[in-house]
């Protein structure tokens, strides 16, 4: 059988060979998103080698309930590869006793000014080091609600917190980073 | 503010290559370990066929094995069974060249080895060869004596059998006599001794023992074979080893340990 190149394959394609063990059809959808996966788990977890490790636990989980995923159009197979790697990320956290949320008054971070273009004088590897700097339970939130597009109410469900401890998370979390770039700038 | 803030954040991470946060990042590689965990090398299946093939092997082999084993086993008995034979035989003659020697010495006469007297037929010399555990019975006389025990053996549906045992005694000798051992004969069979012969060898003299004699033979034989003890009247030789006229009563006494005729 010959093997097309990653370009030809369309993601429907890939998911159907993939379920059936396809071991090409794997290493292409691997190589595909496994850098974008990375970058994700290093959001929620510092260390290099285990956001490594948790990446490949999100793959495994992957392509080992592909049986249960069912294809919603294109992008939906990296959306289900996405949450699947957020949901490792956690287990992860958990498992390490790192996730502690704890409710607390938002409403002094409201008012925080902020100026124009400030991130535009950041490098990617800066604002990283910001989020890393966040304490683990506003960093989880924060990633969850602003680059997992998930809402308070999915973040709270997944959590196992409330709506209200979700929003005062994430309230803290936007005045650490506000002031961190304030003072970067 | 927050949500332009958060959106800027957010379009410069997604388009950030992976090697910029981990220098060095190889997806190819991260697949070889991927693909390891996905695709572990699964222990290979063997048929129940082969395994009964296998095992029919195996059995055959430690059936081979077991029957080499038992041959070499009875070969090992039967050599030893030889051996120990062999080795009978040679001490006992080494015992009939001991009582020759010491006869030689004694008297300085050339004399026969004691097997060949005492053996003159086929069924004697098993006889002899039988007589280990019997009773010593020295001459105490004189002349050389020689002594034939004749016995009779019944077995169901058989003809009865004569067996006759002759031993030469030279005087001062103690030897076993050669005869019949009734434990050497099968258990349904009978053995019975008819005659006694003593012949003094130097005058050719004989007294004869048996059902009609003043004393039967079956009687001096108990006493011969040690089965009873004390001393018997045998009978009388009528002349001396040079054939002078002497009358000598012939006795077998066991009271001085040993059976001896005197």
């Amino acid at each position: 059988m010959s093997t097309p190149s990653a370009e030809i394959w369309n993601e429907a394609e890939l998911i159907a060979r993939c379920r059936k063990k396809d071991a090409a059809a794997q290493k292409i959808v691997f190589t595909r998103y496994a850098g974008e996966m990375t970058v994700l788990c290093l959001r929620y977890i510092a260390r290099q080698e285990e956001a490594k490790e948790v990446m490949m636990d999100g793959f495994l989980r992957f392509f080992n309930n592909l049986d249960s995923f069912t294809w919603r159009g294109e992008g939906s197979a990296r959306a289900w590869l996405q949450r699947i790697t957020v949901n490792q990320c956690l287990t992860h956290l958990r498992r390490r006793n790192m996730l502690v949320l704890t409710d607390g008054d938002d409403s002094s971070y409201d008012h925080i000014p902020t100026s124009d273009n400030v991130l535009g004088q950041l490098t990617v590897r800066e604002i990283m080091k910001m989020i890393h700097s966040l304490p683990v339970g506003y960093r989880t939130v924060f990633n969850m609600y602003v680059f997992d597009d998930m809402d308070h109410k999915e973040i709270a469900q997944t959590l196992g917190i409330s709506e209200s401890t979700s929003k005062s998370q994430l309230h803290r979390a936007r005045a650490i980073l506000k002031e961190k770039i304030l003072q970067t700038s | 503010m927050i949500p332009e803030l958060e959106r800027e954040m957010k379009e410069k991470l997604a388009a950030m290559p992976v090697d910029e946060l981990v220098p060095g990042f190889d997806a190819d590689a991260e697949w070889a370990v991927m693909s390891a965990r996905l695709h572990p090398a699964r222990p290979r299946m063997i048929s129940l066929r082969v395994w009964f093939s296998a095992a029919a092997v195996l059995l055959l082999m430690a059936g081979g094995v077991w029957m080499l084993q038992q041959r070499d086993v009875q070969r090992m008995a039967a050599q030893e069974q030889h051996t120990a034979r062999e080795e009978w035989a040679a001490s006992f003659k080494a015992e009939v060249d001991k009582e020759q020697a010491l006869v030689d010495s004694q008297k300085g006469a050339s004399v026969a080895a004691l097997p060949d007297k005492v053996a003159d037929t086929p069924k004697e010399r098993k006889v002899a060869g039988q007589r280990t555990t019997k009773e010593l019975v020295r001459n105490g006389t004189p002349c050389p004596l020689e002594i034939s025990i004749n016995q009779i053996m019944k077995c169901p549906n058989k003809k009865p059998a004569a067996i006759s045992s002759c031993n030469t005694l030279e005087p001062g000798q103690a030897a076993s006599l050669g005869y019949k051992d009734s434990d050497a004969i099968a258990s349904n069979c009978s053995l019975t001794v008819k005659t006694i012969e003593i012949k003094s060898i130097a005058t050719g003299e004989t007294i004869l023992l048996d059902e009609n004699s003043s004393i039967s033979a079956a009687e001096v034989f108990s006493y011969m074979s040690g089965e009873k003890q004390g001393d018997i009247y045998a009978g009388i030789f009528n002349s001396d080893c040079n054939n002078n006229e002497c009358r000598h009563n012939l006795r077998l006494g066991s009271r001085e340990g040993d059976i001896i005729i005197h």
